[in-house]
């Protein structure tokens, strides 16, 4: 398959996932626990699952000479990733959903900074990409404050 | 204010891990560098947990722990592992306006399945994330 039309097939498997993982979310720190203690099982879950899918590569992937520069880029990744989440949980906790989301909501155009500001030389950002993240944040902000206030 | 802030920081830290996903593909598999961002994830969240809120974990149920395993599965196997995939086949940037498109995927889900209604401004979204996505996707900038 064309390299490309994959990564945009990964892409919204990814986003359909997080999607479906964020109704699941929502129903379990209703009913079961808090939205630490259930973070932590299902990054545990989600480690285990990873572990055994990448069984056969992890010896490999010890083998390699350049191994600590990618042990490094993908614990910060994570640790990043995670920060950013218990973060968030602690903003929902300071203050209502209704001034929280909007702010999650402009997450891609966040990256997009990032990403222009940390990957020079690596990553070109057009005008049609930047239109593109903006018009999916709108339409984010719509479908997130409109929730939020049970519009 | 303070929320606005934490919001921003946390906007922040997905944008710095987006960052360095990049930049650890070029020494490590998608699988590994998923497996390794996990690892270090799920010890940074189960040292504030414990520190935070060891009754809460200690007292789950086996309900919990399998619901909450579920959730694991579509946030880590399918979510992570597949937007890791995207970076490495498109870019921090082109993949990033379709993996933000999760809240119309829940939205899609809880009125399929949980019967919540459909609202104007649900429809209004719905459009909006649809265009932004054909712009990047019709984007024919090359991946370096």
């Amino acid at each position: 398959m064309n390299t490309v039309l994959a990564g945009y097939l990964c892409a919204l498997t990814a986003g359909a996932s997080y999607g479906l993982a964020q109704v699941l979310t929502r129903f379990g720190v209703t009913e079961y626990t808090t939205p630490l203690a259930g973070g932590t099982i299902s990054l545990l879950a989600g480690s285990l699952g990873v572990g055994l899918l990448t069984s056969r590569d992890l010896a490999a992937a010890f083998r390699r000479t350049d191994l600590r520069r990618g042990l490094l880029l993908f614990s910060l990744a994570g640790i990043a990733g995670s920060a950013g989440v218990l973060i968030n949980y602690i903003a929902l906790s300071v203050a209502p959903i209704v001034v929280v989301a909007p702010v999650l909501g402009v997450n891609p155009l966040v990256t997009l900074v990032c990403a222009a500001l940390f990957l020079r030389g690596m990553e070109r950002i057009t005008r049609r990409i930047v239109m593109g993240s903006v018009l999916v944040v709108i339409g984010v902000l719509f479908i997130t404050i409109s929730t939020a206030l049970h519009l | 204010m303070l929320g606005i802030g934490l919001a921003v920081l946390a906007t922040v830290g997905w944008g710095i891990s987006a960052v360095f996903v990049r930049l650890g593909l070029r020494y490590m598999s998608t699988t590994v560098g998923t497996f390794v961002s996990l690892i270090s994830g799920f010890m940074l969240t189960l040292i504030i947990t414990l520190v935070a809120q060891p009754q809460e974990l200690l007292s789950l149920t086996w309900i919990a722990i399998g619901w909450f395993s579920l959730v694991g599965f579509f946030n880590f196997p399918m979510g992570r592992l597949f937007n890791y995939l995207s970076v490495a086949r498109l870019g921090v940037a082109r993949s990033t306006p379709i993996l933000s498109t999760s809240p119309f995927f829940a939205v899609t889900t809880s009125v399929l399945f949980l019967g919540e209604k459909l609202t104007v401004f649900t429809v209004l979204g719905t459009v909006f994330i649809m265009a932004g996505v054909y712009l990047a996707v019709t984007d024919k900038s090359e991946v370096r």
